[in-house]
């Protein structure tokens, strides 16, 4: 897609101008039925990006970005643009500079179309947990889109954007682009920069892209992934040179992901794939991550404990309600009166949670013994890593679900990302392909996973991976 | 079962100002939550790592790059609803 609409720049059989306008128009025409998008970049904002893009284009006609509509999860900042986290709290906040992820496609020419919807601080598997309203699945206008990412897989499915950012902490990517059949890439911890993005879990956020193929995946990736001053965790990648043949390669299966409560249908189109993998001459094996069932509660530990934490900014003093303050009698009155008045149900629970798991007394038999897990289960994934190349997992344990089914019971929220919090857990890199169409007409999802840093090679894997698919 | 007077605690030390339905909700919530997240109390693994250095080398950098701009300081300040010139105007706490 990319490239085919680069092309199309360079030989002037199309317009930048032109190009964001179809964009738009298609947005005016769907956007009130999926509010996919929660702003849309216009006026001086959007003429300096063209202007910029039409330059980068003249600069070097190579440019594969320069002139591409790119949608942006309204976790991440945009300077000049509404930056709110589908919260109350920032219903009215604009960023005042551009996170590094935005600072590096905008060099390279890319055109941010506008912002996308998610749960509010990213926090949900449905983006129903938004303060703007749900979002609603282009293939089936009752079903979510899966989130938290929900805005920017649905947009991508819809074509209203090209491509898309999301970001991925328990599967906040890798989810809703099952649902919503794209492309989802969550790559290793550290190897994009979070710097400008809103933090939810910092030792578990991963910013990726969402596309409709595995090729825009790695040229978005390759412009946002590197090492970058203002992330301490961030890390140069080695790129792949020597990308291997399918038919020498090690899949294994682990057994833990085929579990009774997957869905029969994407089973039968994984053990499909699974027959076409084999008949290239790949090795495919069982394998096992003994510790599979222990990821999604040791997650519901750390991942609060840290959005406790972070959520503690939106403290009514920064970020402060632009209608004033509420007076306190003391400190504390202060604060209840001023903070929390915007959180909604699901940030409550998890900062109360949060605030549980760190309390005096409960700090060890929780937040501790989770990180021994944590750490445990990333032990496991190296010891299968030696034994194999790549696994292959099914994405979500179904195809997605009706709006309203889940949003008052939290547990069964929390199973949607079953499969996808381990690689958030173990650091490593992870991709959703779409396997194709259930009965009812919806997508499914695939998982690979990657060793950790190996992210360019993973693409590399997906995109044969993707072909057979498709064959 | 957490009760109404834990959720409270827990509110506090969080700041949080709950209504008496949001208490309800969250009582039966976490309590069930909590259950489940449980399993790791339970869980009966051999040899649990000792060491958590976690994902991360820790990194440092030099400063030599102070900021020298004010530019971002003043678009923040413009942000910020009540100031008074380069001061930025919050109700007395003391």
């Amino acid at each position: 897609m990319i490239k085919e609409i680069h092309q199309k720049l360079v030989s002037q059989e199309l317009s930048i101008e032109d190009l964001v306008t179809t964009y738009n128009d298609k947005i005016k025409e769907r956007n009130h039925e999926l509010n996919a998008f929660l702003s849309v970049n216009e006026g001086v904002i959007l003429e300096e990006e063209i202007k910029n893009a039409k330059t980068v284009l003249q600069d070097n006609p190579n440019e594969l970005l320069a002139g591409i509509p790119i949608a942006v999860k309204d976790n991440m900042l945009v300077k000049g643009l509404k930056a709110t986290a589908a919260s109350k709290i920032l219903e009215n906040y604009i960023a005042v500079e551009d996170a590094t992820v935005i600072q590096k496609l905008k060099k390279r020419g890319a055109i941010i179309l506008g912002k996308t919807n998610l749960d509010e601080f990213a926090m949900g598997s449905s983006t129903e947990h938004s303060v703007f309203g749900p979002t609603h699945n282009p293939y089936n206008l009752d079903l979510v889109p899966g989130g938290s990412s929900g805005g920017s897989a649905a947009v991508v499915a819809a074509d209203l954007a090209m491509v898309a950012l999301g970001s991925d902490t328990g599967g906040s990517i890798r989810q809703p682009a099952s649902f919503c059949g794209v492309v989802g890439f969550k790559p290793s911890y550290g190897a994009v920069s979070r710097y400008g993005l809103l933090a939810l879990s910092s030792s578990l956020d991963q910013i990726g892209p969402m596309t409709k193929n595995v090729s825009d995946c790695k040229i978005i990736f390759e412009a946002i992934a590197g090492k970058d001053d203002k992330d301490a965790t961030t890390v140069s990648l080695e790129k792949n040179n020597s990308s291997k043949e399918l038919k020498s390669l090690k899949i294994g299966l682990p057994k833990e992901y085929f579990v009774e409560g997957l869905d029969s249908e994407i089973k039968t189109q994984i053990d499909l794939l699974i027959q076409k993998i084999k008949s290239t001459g790949a090795t495919v094996e069982e394998v096992s991550l003994p510790l599979t069932s222990l990821a999604l509660p040791c997650y519901y530990i750390i991942m609060p404990a840290e959005a406790s934490s972070n959520l503690g900014r939106y403290d009514g003093i920064r970020y402060a309600n632009p209608n004033g303050f509420n007076k306190g009698e003391n400190l504390l009155d202060y604060y209840l009166r001023n903070k929390g008045n915007g959180f909604g149900k699901e940030s409550q629970r998890r900062i109360l949670l949060g605030t549980y798991v760190l309390s005096a007394g409960y700090y060890d038999t929780y937040y501790k013994k989770a990180l021994q897990i944590q750490e445990a289960i990333r032990q496991d994934f190296n010891k299968v890593f030696e034994q194999v190349d790549y696994l292959i997992t099914p994405t979500t344990p179904t195809a997605a679900f009706p709006i309203g089914a889940k949003s008052n019971d939290p547990l069964s929220m929390y199973l949607a990302d079953i499969f996808t919090v381990s690689a958030n857990l173990a650091g490593v890199p992870a991709i959703n392909l779409n396997l194709g169409l259930n009965k009812a007409g919806l997508p499914l999802g695939v998982q690979l996973i990657g060793k950790r840093y190996q992210d360019f090679s993973l693409l590399d894997f997906s995109e044969q991976i993707e072909k057979l698919i498709q064959s | 079962m957490l009760d109404k007077k834990e959720i409270n605690h827990l509110a506090e030390l969080a700041r949080l100002n709950l209504t008496e339905t949001e208490n309800e909700a969250l009582q039966k919530d976490l309590s069930g939550i909590l259950d489940y997240v449980n399993q790791l109390a339970e869980a009966k693994i051999e040899s649990l790592p000792e060491s958590l250095i976690g994902l991360n080398q820790n990194q440092v950098r030099l400063d030599t790059e102070p900021v020298v701009d004010d530019s971002l300081a003043d678009s923040m300040i413009e942000h910020f609803p009540q100031k008074d010139g380069r001061s930025l105007k919050i109700p007395p706490v003391f």
